[in-house]
Parts: structure tokens; C-alpha cells; sequence
């Protein structure tokens, strides 16, 4: 589903992102990108969504190189994505539903379909009574899940979340992952960029480490420390 | 359910949820469109742009306000070629000699002339106007002194005329006044009268108010499409935010630019009806005062404000302004945009 080959990114003047990343995503994995601010997580993935192109090296995302796509050929990608924020980026002119149905919308479903849909998501999200307020009348909490209904509802194929609980306390994070796990459980590979140790520790999913750029652990069971590849097994801090 | 966090979740939830499955699996069972029709597309973003110049009732009303006043002298500009084009061949069509009949044998005089102008194969048209005929004319052309001329009717001072043209070949100044001068001879005629010389001034003026016409078509017409291209670039950077999260979630450049090219086309559309009613309210206080002002000059009555059929295309014009401006605008603005 999605590979980096050799991939480097750098920022003029010569500030290195990413340094030769090589990795494969198999379609229906949950994978957790950790590693410290800086380390190159969100990065890696504006490469996957398209909002960046690498420098060196190709990142193919559902069969597509997302380097050689233009501007339609990134917004069909984006059609098979859900993307999760850290800042939620709910659109606050706009009401919980009419948020939630935006990418059914921008794909030209019609207005009733796309809010029965939307109406459905947000039940199963815990939101279901509260389609039409606004999203400023929400707890944190709530704006995410919100967030996280809107990347859902389209039924993606792939899921990218860039520090999505980074602003939620335990209890409410751990409400958003467990969407996420769900949705992984129907099919959706889940990609999530994060510095917290304790969620990769509960969830026990296979964990790319970044650091400064390169990848220096990649760990299909973390708890345990069995190691993806054959880079050595070490004590990592990435909080 | 997840394989972590129930206990967390169930108490987080503010409402019994439905499972992620159970959802996609009615959207399958639905059997939910992918997309809507082409109508359905279109209509979306009319709704969206309507709903753009809604939300901001002032932007909205200043640049009507603004695009009125710009197309109004447009429109005058409109105005004047269409006017200027009709006097113009009207001069054309009365451009001749005017033979004015003296007292007498009114019958025996126009024999001899008819008889004439037959015999002469110079001589395209002949048209008689009589005594009545003239008063009548002359009212119609004044009718702010129409009444004065009541008194007239009895004792009618006015003239019968020929006024008679030359086939096109034949239309020279040296033909005309040969003709003048022989027709001059003629028992009954008390004056012939040549006026190409007015013509030709009349010409020269109406071409330059045409030219003018022109220069306050085309110049109010690109001032019009700076103001739309300008509202055009508030209105993105304004919904800067939102057209970052529908790149996010896959729309298309045409999808995001639409509803701004529409919005010109509406302001367009706005501005240049208020702009015709700005120019036909300018037109008739123009004219009224005109003809209180000058009452005997009878161009007035050829002087008409622009038919439906080109209100109508100069609606059609301006929307065409508004869609380019707007596109032109909207490319440039939402480009540099990130993601």
C-alpha cells in the first residue's frame, strides 16, 4: 500500500528532513511513525498525502508515485485518505454535520446523501445529537472526534493522523484511538505520527522510530522488542 | 469494538454509538451514489457562491454599488454608439436637396417638377412633403410646443418641399449643386437647399462621440473586471482556511474555483442591472432637461435609451467580464497556497 524507496527530503539551505527512509506499509496495517519533535514524522507523512515531494527517492502511496503527481492527481490520492490533525482544522463557519460530510461534498455527492452519511458517522462516533451546532460549541475532545468522523466518512483506504491526540488528555485519546483501531479493524491501513510512548505501548501495533530524519527502528511488537528489519534493537526515547 | 479502551470509551461517548462497520455497511446497503449529476454539480456551486456574497452583505453591496456606477458608463457609452449610429444614418437618409415650394399653383409646380425628375435618371428619390405634412412633423419632433402650434393650423406658414436624392454613383458635391442650380430656375420653386456641408460636420462630430462611445465601453468594462479580480482575491484569502481543508480532503482545482468564478459572474451580472438602472435614470433626467433647455432642436425624439435585446447583451457581457476577471483572479490567488 505504501513504500519509501531510498527517500530523502531536505529544506534549503541544507537542512536534512528525512535522510534515505525505505519502508513498506502493507494494505490493513496499523503502523505508529514515532520519534522526537524534529524527527522528520510529519514530513514523512506531507510526502504521503503530497503536500511535499521528496527530494531524492520515490514514495509510492496505493500504486501511485506521488512525486510525478499534478494537482488532480494529488486530490484523487487525497480522496482515498483520510487525514487527522493535530489542530483538528474543523471548519468553524461551518456546522458538526456540514464538516463531517466536507469530503463527500467536494466529491459531488448530493447534499441529502452525503448528510444521511455524515448522520450515521457521527453515531458512531458518540456525536449523534449534535449535527447542528457549531463545532466552537465542543469540548477538545469532541472537535477530534469530529475530525476524525470527517476522515472517516468517505470509507478511505488509508488513514494518516499526525498527532492526533497531541492536545487531548488519556481518557480522550484514548477514545479517538480506538476509532482508529476500528477503522483498521474494517480494512483501513492507519498511519499515525506520535510522540506518545504510553498509546504505542497499550496498542502493541508495529512502530516505525525516526530520528533526525533516518529511520532507526522499526518494531512489529514493541512491548516485546521484535524488531521489522535488521536494524538493531536499541532503548529508544521518543517522547 | 477496539481491541483497548471500552471501559474509557463507553464512559466518553455522550451517545449509544453505532460500530464503524455497521456504518459503511449501510452506506454499502444503500447502495449510495458516488457522485451527484451534472446539475446537481452546477447547482451546488451557484448555492455556494450565493451563499459567498450572503455572508458578506457589505463586501457584497459596496462592490455592487462600485460596479454599478463603473457600468452605468458603460452603459452610457452603449448609449451613445447606438444613438449616434442611428442619427447618423438618418442624416444619411435626409442628406439631399430640399425644394421649398413658393405661393401659387401648387398643382401645375409639382407637374412640371415630377415630370422633371422622371426625365432625369440622376435623380434616385423625389418625396413631396405638403404644408400639412410639414406642421405635422414639426409637432412631432417638438412636442413640448406642440400646443403653440394650435394656432397655426388655419393659417399654416409652413412650406411643402420635395426633398430629392441622387442614385449613389451620382452623389457628388458637383451633381448636387448643378441640380440645385437648374431646379433653382424652375417656375414655383422659392428655395433649393444643399446642406452637405452640415452633413459633413454632423458626421465628424457623431463619429467622434461614437469613438468616445467606444473608449467608455471598453475602459469601464476593464475597470470592472480590476474591481471584480480585487473582491474576487478578498474573497479567497477570507476562505483561505477552508480551501486548505477541501485540498486535504481531495477536491479539485475546479471544484474550489468554481464557486469563486460564479461569484464575479453573479457580481457582474449585480452590478451591470443596477448599472442599466443608474444609466436609464442618468438618460431620462438628461433628456428632460434637454428638451425644456433646447425645445425646438428635434434630435431629442431620435434619441431613445437602448432596446431589451441589448440590456440584454450587455448583461450577457458583463457576466462574461465577471467569469474571466474572477478565473483569472482566483488561479492567481489560490496557487500559492500550501497543501
Amino acid at each position: 500500500m505504501i513504500r519509501f524507496t531510498d527517500v530523502h527530503k531536505w529544506y534549503p539551505p541544507q537542512q536534512a528532513a528525512l535522510r534515505a527512509v525505505s519502508l513498506e506499509i502493507a494494505e490493513g496495517e496499523f503502523v505508529f511513525v514515532a520519534g522526537a519533535s524534529g524527527a522528520g514524522k510529519s514530513t514523512m507523512l506531507r510526502l504521503l498525502y503530497g503536500a511535499e515531494r521528496s527530494t531524492e527517492g520515490e514514495v509510492v502511496v496505493a500504486g501511485r508515485q506521488v512525486s510525478e503527481l499534478d494537482r488532480e492527481g494529488i486530490a484523487s490520492l487525497r480522496r482515498d485518505m483520510g487525514i487527522i490533525f493535530q489542530d483538528d482544522k474543523l471548519l468553524m463557519s461551518r456546522s458538526v454535520i456540514e464538516n463531517v460530510a466536507f469530503p463527500l461534498e467536494v466529491q459531488g455527492v448530493s447534499r441529502e446523501e452525503r448528510f444521511a452519511r455524515a448522520r450515521l458517522m457521527l453515531e458512531a462516533v458518540g456525536l449523534g445529537g449534535k449535527g447542528e451546532v457549531s463545532p466552537l460549541t465542543l469540548s477538545g475532545g469532541e472537535q477530534q472526534r469530529v475530525a476524525v468522523a470527517r476522515a472517516l466518512v468517505h470509507r478511505p483506504r488509508i488513514i494518516l493522523a499526525d498527532e492526533p491526540t497531541g492536545n487531548l488528555d488519556h481518557d480522550m485519546a484514548h477514545v479517538v484511538f480506538d476509532l482508529l483501531v476500528e477503522a483498521n479493524q474494517a480494512g483501513v491501513t492507519i498511519v499515525v505520527a506520535t510522540h506518545s510512548l504510553s498509546i504505542i505501548d497499550e496498542l502493541n501495533k508495529r512502530t516505525i522510530v525516526l530520528d533526525r530524519g533516518s529511520i532507526i527502528g522499526d518494531f512489529i511488537d514493541p512491548r516485546l522488542g521484535v524488531s521489522n528489519t535488521s536494524l538493531p534493537m536499541r532503548e529508544q526515547s521518543v517522547g | 469494538m477496539s481491541i483497548i479502551g471500552n471501559r474509557i470509551s463507553r464512559a466518553a461517548r455522550s451517545a449509544p454509538s453505532l460500530g464503524l462497520k455497521t456504518v459503511w455497511h449501510v452506506h454499502e446497503a444503500e447502495q449510495f451514489k458516488t457522485s451527484g449529476s451534472w446539475l446537481e454539480f452546477l447547482s451546488h456551486h451557484l448555492r455556494m457562491a450565493w451563499a459567498q456574497l450572503r455572508n458578506s452583505p457589505i463586501n457584497t453591496a459596496m462592490t455592487t454599488v462600485i460596479m454599478a456606477v463603473v457600468l452605468s458608463l458603460s452603459v452610457l457609452g452603449v448609449l451613445i454608439i447606438h444613438n449616434t449610429h442611428g442619427l447618423l444614418e438618418h442624416a444619411r437618409g435626409s442628406v439631399g436637396l430640399t425644394i421649398y415650394l413658393g405661393d401659387g399653383d401648387e398643382g401645375e409646380f409639382r407637374a412640371r417638377l415630377e415630370s422633371y425628375f422622371k426625365a432625369d435618371k440622376r435623380i434616385a428619390s423625389a418625396r413631396f412633403e405638403s404644408k400639412e405634412d410639414a406642421l405635422k412633423t414639426l409637432r412631432s419632433e417638438t412636442p413640448s410646443v406642440s400646443t403653440l402650434l394650435d394656432g397655426l393650423d388655419a393659417r399654416n406658414p409652413l412650406p411643402a418641399s420635395y426633398v430629392v436624392t441622387v442614385e449613389e454613383a451620382d452623389s457628388t458635391p458637383a451633381i448636387y449643386q448643378e441640380l440645385r442650380q437648374r431646379l433653382q430656375q424652375f417656375p414655383g420653386v422659392e428655395l433649393v437647399q444643399y446642406n452637405n456641408s452640415l452633413l459633413g460636420e454632423l458626421s465628424d462630430a457623431l463619429r467622434f462621440l461614437n469613438v468616445l462611445g467606444w473608449v467608455a465601453v471598453v475602459g469601464m468594462l476593464m475597470v470592472a473586471s480590476f474591481i471584480v479580480a480585487l473582491t474576487i482575491i478578498i474573497s479567497v484569502d477570507k476562505r483561505r482556511e477552508e480551501i486548505l481543508v477541501m485540498r486535504l480532503v481531495g477536491a479539485t482545482e475546479r471544484f474550489i474555483q468554481l464557486p469563486f468564478i460564479f461569484e464575479g459572474v453573479f457580481k457582474g451580472i449585480l452590478g451591470g442591472v443596477l448599472g442599466v438602472a443608474f444609466a436609464f435614470a442618468g438618460f431620462s433626467v438628461a433628456r428632460r432637461l434637454l428638451e425644456d433647455a433646447l425645445p425646438f432642436v428635434s434630435v431629442w425624439s431620435r434619441v431613445a435609451f437602448l432596446s431589451w435585446s441589448l440590456v440584454g447583451g450587455i448583461l450577457g457581457v458583463v457576466a462574461i467580464v465577471g467569469a474571466l476577471a474572477s478565473m483569472g483572479a482566483v488561479r492567481r490567488a489560490i496557487s500559492p497556497m500550501d497543501a
